[in-house]
């Protein structure tokens, strides 16, 4: 009797491989083909010469290296106090402030630049207030770095926040009960032990900063970053150019990734000195370090964040033409196509991922980080230039494009989601007799479900929201913001502004469906 | 090495549904100096909150205590002096295991040469001043608790607290490190304060034994008193193991069950009563008299050091009853089925008022 049962599964367990097999090998396949091989397409794509590395683009890319360090310095010396104390303070001020720190990543970044424009550039906002004719700060490299901290602080604040959350906090009573204070405690204890949240964010703020395009092109001015060059380079037909800038872009941020994941991990520290009176001494100043960062949250982050709506308040002009029509449905249209076929894929890659499969796990993982940090417009410029050799369909290479930029933000979340399942609930279905394909349904499906719903509202926002790629691959298609990036360049701000809150207000209901399904979990 | 006084302590919690949980209700005692005293009591009854409040890791709601008859309730953890030992080591994984010693001198600034003196002394105490380079993720789990341990000890002033310190131990390990600890504590003449929940740690470790129960102590005293002279129910059952029942009183020397009278040493005023008797103090026979508790055997569970034989003495009763035999000599025993009477004698009898539910008391959480 035993023995028999034994043989049925043992059968059972060998068709589930075929069929594991033939599914996740495709998956693969599809995943090299669709996603990967086309975002680093543009590596091969490019000969010496032809000025590819001109004095132009190696200014742009210095520019832009400046700014992502400026950037992600303003973060650490901001992010890292206000991490902390939203971590650690109990009051209501920490929980209201949780749930403003997002909100930056869910305005779609053109309506976003656009909003910090407004604010701190244009004679309604700051200004009005000094009574400065005109802005209080010109397009250029301030207003650039303004805008950049704006919608990286929350990765800073977000990777760091995480981080403190898996602390022990047994350790930091330890060091209280051996008599240190609490700034010494800080430094010798808990900060060695979240440095990699902070290292996490640091690349991930830089990266972004040295990638954002839509945005950026409103408060750029004449100035220009790489990827702001790369855009118009494309557009004047300079393809060898332009693949230079963005050769320079990826290569540079995969390095950073690499040098960053090189730092991670590493925990040992040894503690030499220790100020034992200044330290306690300097606890008195928190006070005044929490005040200052609020104040900076208030008026560096938040307001500018929802200028736009104030603005739209008081210069409402609601209009509504064909041109906006068309780009509201395309924009919904390729972002719903996007997340469905997302859906797809992303699920057979997560569970590779997170169950190393074929020993691939940490293989994917690693290349989609890459597709993650390539900047958009060098991606689009990338599709473009793979898909062009099989077909010249727009829409198509537009929805690829989305596709590839967005693919990775699924599969993080599901892939981890995937880890925290032990991988004993698996067998014990196969056990019961379950086949690979009903144990996913029944089993994994319905406990990786929240991670499902948040990863395709992350991608769903993207896809709305993303400008620098969008502009890359598209000549005669206009997404929304595409279409605000050009009512301001026409200087029609009061449409633009319209336009972009119209977008916003779309973003906020889906952050509320976001904050909701998170609560569920 | 400082005598601890609690006076009226009180902590209140927010309870789930918005009432207030007492996890210490108005406590009073007083801690011996240079004694190991064990806060004994099942998860819950307030031992680790205690334990908390005297470290100054947690604010009482109200109440004082006194180190040496100094009162420190205002005192911060870093002004009290003490050590701390945690449940779950709570070693600094970025340090090596010189740092993590050292950290409790070095911050208090004390000049290197006597910080390098005191970790030596401190490692060579616990037997680690072999690893001292080591970092905590190379240490097994009794190393990464000596640790902890010799790190405490670098930074008190001889008191010592231990919150569960052995329970994350295997249990061969948790049983070798007791000795090390009891050892350490008297060498150094150290007020030792160690909550746990493990009565037989407790035992054997301890000059006192504190009791608790939903926030309150039942009972204090040497693991002798505690054991043989049990002032409750609970501290019956909760400390060794114990066989109750109830009974009714007939004289000042005997108690009635089931028409047999028992004698006993003393009886209380109450009519009701619960009868306790320790499994290793009744013996099986063959014969008996009428006034002999008795029944059959329903089960024989081998225990390594003896048998437990339980008997079934009726309304569902189970008496359990310890005895040694060789083992050649446990076929020509009892077996199960077998019909058996009881012998105790009057001196090891425990007799409590009987409470309004004996199932509830008997419950240990």
């Amino acid at each position: 009797m035993r023995g028999k049962f034994k043989t049925i599964s043992m059968n059972n367990k060998k068709t589930i491989f075929k069929i594991g097999n033939l599914g996740f090998g495709s998956a693969i396949v599809i995943f090299l083909a669709i996603i990967f091989l086309p975002a680093v397409f543009i590596l091969g794509h490019f000969s010496f010469g032809d000025g590819a590395f001109g004095p132009d683009i190696i200014k742009a890319v210095t520019l832009s290296f400046e700014i992502g360090l400026i950037v992600t310095l303003v973060n650490l010396i901001f992010g890292l106090p206000l991490a902390w104390w939203m971590s650690r303070s109990k009051s209501w001020w920490a929980k209201v402030l949780d749930n403003l720190i997002d909100l930056s990543l869910v305005v779609p970044t053109a309506a976003l630049g656009f909003s910090v424009f407004l604010y701190w550039g244009s004679a309604n906002g700051l200004a009005r207030l000094f009574g400065i004719e005109g802005g209080l700060i010109s397009k250029g490299p301030l207003l650039i770095i303004l805008l950049h901290v704006v919608f990286t602080l929350p990765y800073m604040i977000r990777s760091i926040t995480a981080a403190i959350q898996q602390l022990d906090p047994n350790l930091e009573e330890a060091a209280l009960t051996l008599s240190a204070h609490p700034f010494t405690i800080f430094r010798t204890v808990s900060l060695p032990l979240f440095k990699d949240g902070i290292i996490v964010g640091s690349v991930l703020s830089f990266t972004r900063s040295i990638s954002e395009t839509g945005a950026t092109m409103m408060v750029a001015g004449t100035f220009m970053t790489a990827p702001v060059l790369v855009v118009s380079l494309k557009n004047a037909g300079s393809i060898p150019q332009a693949a230079g800038a963005s050769i320079i872009l990826i290569i540079s941020s995969v390095i950073i990734l690499f040098v960053g994941k090189l730092f991670l991990g590493k925990n040992s520290l040894n503690l030499r000195k220790v100020y034992p009176n200044f330290e306690k001494k300097i606890i008195g100043l928190k006070p005044v370090i929490n005040t200052v960062t609020l104040i900076f949250f208030a008026l560096i982050i938040f307001l500018p964040t929802i200028f736009i709506a104030l603005y739209n308040f008081l210069n409402f002009e609601p209009f509504f033409n064909s041109v906006f029509l068309n780009s509201l449905v395309i924009t919904f249209a390729v972002a719903f196509l996007v997340t469905i076929l997302n859906l797809l894929l992303a699920a057979p890659i997560a569970y590779i991922i997170a169950r190393n499969k074929y020993r691939l796990g940490k293989v994917l993982d690693i290349l989609n980080e890459v597709v993650l940090l390539v900047p958009t417009s060098a991606l689009g410029l990338s599709l473009v230039l793979f898909w062009r050799n099989f077909f010249g369909n727009e829409l198509l290479i537009l929805v690829l494009t989305h596709l590839s930029f967005s693919f990775p933000l699924l599969v993080a979340p599901v892939s981890a989601a995937i880890k925290d399942i032990s991988e004993a609930t698996e067998e014990a279905a196969f056990t019961l007799g379950a086949s690979f394909r009903k144990m996913f349904t029944s089993i994994l499906l319905p406990q990786i479900k929240p991670a499902l719903i948040a990863g395709s509202i992350m991608v769903f926002m993207r896809s709305l929201s993303e400008t620098g790629a969008t502009l890359a691959v598209s000549s005669n298609i206009k997404t929304i913001p595409v279409y605000i990036v050009e009512l301001v360049k026409a200087n029609e701000l009061n449409q633009a502004a319209f336009v972009s809150v119209v977008l916003f207000a779309l973003a906020i209901v889906f952050l509320t469906l976001l904050k909701y399904n998170k609560n569920k979990m | 090495m400082p005598k601890i006084t609690v006076k009226n302590l009180v902590k209140k919690f927010k309870g789930a549904k918005g009432g207030e949980v007492f996890a210490l209700d108005h406590v009073d005692l007083e801690i011996r100096n240079e004694k190991y005293t064990t806060l004994l009591g099942p998860s819950g009854c307030g031992k680790t909150t205690l334990l908390r409040i005297i470290a100054g890791l947690e604010v009482p709601t109200s109440g004082k205590l006194y180190f040496d008859n100094k009162n420190v309730s205002e005192l911060s953890t870093q002004a009290r002096n003490i050590g701390f030992v945690f449940q779950h080591f709570a070693v600094f994984p970025h340090m090596d295991v010189w740092h993590n010693v050292a950290y409790g001198p070095t911050v208090k600034g004390l000049p290197q040469e006597e910080i390098d003196k005191i970790v030596k002394e401190n490692l060579e105490r616990v037997g680690l001043a072999h690893r001292s380079e080591a970092m905590p993720s190379e240490l097994s789990g009794g190393m990464r608790q000596r640790l902890g341990l010799a790190r405490a000890l670098a930074s008190s002033s001889g008191l010592l607290l231990l919150d569960e310190p052995l329970s994350a131990l295997d249990a061969k390990i948790g049983t070798f490190l007791r000795h090390e600890l009891e050892r350490i504590a008297r060498e150094n003449k150290i007020t030792a304060i160690h909550v746990t929940h493990n009565q037989i740690e407790a035992m054997t470790m301890s000059d006192d034994i504190i009791l608790m129960k939903k926030g309150k102590i039942i009972q204090m005293g040497s693991p002798e008193e505690l054991y043989n002279h049990p002032n409750s129910i609970f501290a019956a059952n909760f400390i060794g193991k114990c066989n109750f029942l109830k009974v009714e009183r007939f004289s000042s020397t005997e108690v009635v069950f089931d028409e047999k009278y028992i004698e006993v040493a003393k009886t209380p005023k109450n009519k009701k009563l619960v009868l306790g008797v320790r499994p290793e103090k009744i013996h099986l026979r063959t014969n008996g008299t009428n006034n002999m508790l008795s029944g059959k055997i329903e089960d024989i569970d081998f225990l390594g050091t003896m048998y437990e034989y339980k008997v079934n003495i009726g309304d569902g009763v189970i008496f359990r009853s310890y005895k040694r035999i060789k083992e050649e000599k446990i076929k020509e025993s009892f077996k199960v089925g077998d019909q058996v009477f009881l012998l105790f004698y009057p001196e090891d009898v425990l007799l409590f008022p009987e409470p309004k539910d004996l199932e509830s008391e008997l419950r240990l959480e």
